[in-house]
């Protein structure tokens, strides 16, 4: 299992763990366990990944909370 | 004429307030959700024999309020029931979009989607079944380009047939049937209670409609913690059981609603959709620039720096015309009026104090201008990511650099400019430790004391003090979070919308309607001020050395003679309330004579560093505090400001003499 916030290409997320109002504005984007996602920039700021169409960024404390596997 | 109530919804960066615009036109009246300090905007159309009266929402990507924007939907659309709920769509990202709309649509409303950037998905090569969405969603979807204003009529003429006939047809996400006599169950409990409307924290719900029962009963079973407030604590607890219960054989019960929703969402976007190219965009190609490791903090400080200078070297002439015509205006009003203390009320007090209103105003304008540019090309997102590293390290949002930054300038546009903020701690958090970046008009004081105690060395001294207001404004942000807050900044999740070229129009309009609620709310606020501050300097005898001002100030002097200063300092601090700047004017009055050669004789340079810095930190000037009244929406707040700030204020400058006493 990786963290999001050291991913870089495809992403299948495998599990979210934050809390209530994190994984529920997750979830409302679109970003929740199943999900694939690609990862479109990991510097050194928050992570953005594009999902369902759109580019989210993430700050690097909840990326470290999404767990799944590139691909 | 029949007038029918449209609230307009969805996710942020969809072409909202472009659509709102469109629909409008100039009737527009903006405000504030009562209670908070959410923008509220409405505005009235008309349609054949209808008035359409519009109503703003924020933009939400979901329901669930968890967030105060989600809960000002969800409870609008539950309680007030308009009669239409239009929700906008960008048809480039119908996957995302229809999420919030399933949930509109388990909310029974009588929804009609705008299904915007048509011309967008176009380009991309998509081919979007509007037919056949229409089938699956059940309602009237309206295909628009919102900022070309196309497909207005259309969409007007589905807001009153929806109003008229209702949707087309409703339908179920259908949760499988275990959930769905769950939700049949506590519905059947809540329908025994006597009918009774509870007050969650922003809105009231009444149990009675068939409706709303079922929308809590499904809220409850997805464990949604605003739902049990309404409900009894027995059906709470039952409910409980219940999801415990499901939660064994499907898991988590909000993971697997939402897993639902987007199974269905699924099958309509495969069924409506053909093509769409996924390539990389244009706007990719300009973060990959913009939000570079190295050349993103770069970037951002170039274009702060633009924006800053823009805004106070544009406004600068028109702020001198202002002064200018105010003071030429109060002279010649006491020139023309006999009576020497109603011409000075007219001429000092009122002309006075509605030009210290007015001067602020090209700032604030042109402020807005900027701020709403920034937000419509998209780069506002892109500048809060670029600071999210450092300010979530001193427990601040990443958008709330901006307005720190900009309270060098002038702290009231800086505290409005929060508004660009979601989440309401994070909000009230930026504005409480604001006044502590040290704003122009606090300048001319360090100039003056720094000029005459610290001759040769005035550059290093007038840099420590911004220095010092920044490490204040850092220290008060994590002390304040930790007493009154708790936790750390919300988290970053951020959508990165496509860069727009922004419309003219829409930024106008909105830097129109902003601006013109601070002239009048914070007018009359700061209006009532000046004009006490006046009395208080001129009663009884019409001089500022044997007022009642002076009086205070000879009063509380001892207060401050552990720091050493005279009443004359402290009198002029209590004018500086109405603007820093008025600290200089004042001691320039209560010194007579040469202001340099009298402040040498009168404070010691520990002395003259520590009011220095006293001036940076105590209270906020009267537009500040009006200001953070406004926008906290609270008396509560701006008093807290004001207590902290003279404190904190009077330690530091103790703390000043102290030190430098020993040294």
């Amino acid at each position: 299992m990786k963290s999001l916030a050291y991913a870089n290409g495809m992403f299948r997320i495998a599990s979210i763990r934050c809390g209530r109002g994190c994984i529920n504005k997750l979830t409302s984007m679109g970003i929740m366990p199943g999900e694939v996602v690609r990862v479109i920039n990991n510097g050194s700021g928050p992570v953005i990944i594009e999902v369902k169409g759109s580019r989210i960024a993430i700050g690097r404390g909840v990326a470290m909370r999404i767990y799944g596997e590139e691909i | 004429m029949k007038e029918i109530k449209v609230a307009i919804i969805g996710n942020p960066n969809v072409g909202k307030t472009t659509l709102f615009n469109a629909l409008t036109g100039e009737k527009q009246h903006v405000g504030n959700w009562p209670g908070v300090t959410v923008e509220k905007k409405e505005g009235y159309g008309r349609y054949n024999d209808y008035r359409l009266h519009y109503i703003d929402l924020p933009g939400v990507y979901s329901l669930s309020a968890y967030s105060i924007d989600e809960r000002i939907a969800r409870n609008f659309i539950l309680t007030e029931n308009p009669d239409v709920v239009i929700d906008i769509v960008d048809a480039t990202n119908l996957e995302r979009n229809l999420y919030l709309t399933l949930q509109l649509l388990e909310l029974k409303a009588n929804v009609v989607i705008a299904l915007n950037f048509m011309d967008e998905a176009e380009k991309r090569k998509m081919q979007i079944d509007v037919n056949k969405l229409q089938e699956f969603l059940g309602v009237r979807v309206v295909p628009v380009i919102a900022r070309e204003k196309r497909g207005m009529d259309e969409l007007k003429k589905a807001v009153v047939e929806t109003a008229e006939h209702g949707v087309i047809r409703k339908i179920e996400v259908g949760y499988g049937r275990d959930i769905e006599w769950a939700i049949l169950e506590i519905e059947g409990l809540l329908a025994e209670e006597r009918i009774r409307c509870r007050h969650c924290p922003f809105a009231k719900l009444c149990l009675g409609s068939d409706r709303e029962r079922h929308w809590v009963s499904t809220r409850l079973l997805e464990g949604d913690d605003e739902a049990n407030k309404v409900v009894d604590e027995e059906i709470a607890i039952k409910a409980m059981e219940l999801r415990r219960k499901l939660e064994e054989k499907y898991g988590d019960m909000a993971a697997y609603f939402a897993k639902k929703r987007y199974e269905l969402i699924g099958k309509i976007v495969h069924q409506c959709i053909r093509g769409g190219e996924t390539k990389e965009t244009f706007s990719d190609r300009i973060d990959k620039v913009m939000l570079d490791k190295y050349l993103g903090i770069p970037i951002f400080f170039v274009i702060m720096w633009l924006a800053f200078k823009l805004t106070f070297d544009v406004a600068a002439p028109f702020t001198t015309l202002i002064e200018m015509f105010f003071e030429i205006l109060g002279e010649w009003v006491k020139s023309g009026i006999p009576n020497g203390m109603l011409a000075s009320l007219i001429g000092e007090g009122i002309m006075g104090g509605v030009g210290a209103v007015l001067v602020f105003v090209p700032n604030i304008f042109l402020l807005f201008f900027i701020l709403s540019l920034l937000e419509d090309t998209g780069y506002m997102a892109r500048a809060a990511f670029v600071m999210d590293r450092v300010m979530y390290k001193i427990g601040l949002h990443g958008k709330a650099f901006i307005p720190m930054l900009l309270g060098f300038g002038c702290n009231v546009p800086a505290i409005m400019a929060t508004r660009t903020m979601e989440d309401e701690r994070d909000r009230l958090l930026t504005i409480l430790v604001n006044p502590l970046m040290s704003c122009s008009a606090r300048l001319p004081v360090y100039i003056l004391f720094a000029g005459v105690f610290f001759a040769g060395m005035e550059a290093g001294v007038i840099m420590s003090m911004y220095l010092l207001g920044i490490l204040l404004a850092v220290a008060m942000a994590l002390l304040i979070r930790k007493i009154f807050f708790g936790g750390k900044p919300s988290p970053f999740i951020m959508e990165m919308p496509p860069y727009r070229v922004p419309i003219l129009k829409n930024i106008i309009s909105t830097t129109w309607m902003r601006g013109k609620m601070f002239i009048r709310k914070a007018g009359t606020i700061i209006l009532v001020g000046v004009v006490i501050i006046w009395f208080l300097a001129n009663f009884p005898e019409g001089n500022i050395e044997n007022s009642f001002l002076a009086l205070i100030g000879k009063s509380i002097q001892p207060l401050f003679s552990p720091l050493g200063w005279s009443w004359r300092a402290v009198v002029a601090l209590l004018a500086g309330v109405v603007g820093k700047e008025i600290v200089v004017g004042s001691l320039g009055t209560l010194y007579g004579g040469n202001l340099s050669t009298a402040l040498a004789g009168d404070f010691t340079q520990v002395q003259a560093f520590a009011y220095m810095a006293f001036v940076l930190i105590y209270i906020p000037c009267i537009a500040t505090i009006a200001a953070i009244w406004q926008e906290t929406g609270s008396k509560k707040w701006a008093l807290f400001t004001i207590a902290y700030e003279i404190l904190l204020a009077y330690g530091v400058a103790l703390a000043i003499v102290l030190i430098g006493g020993l040294i």
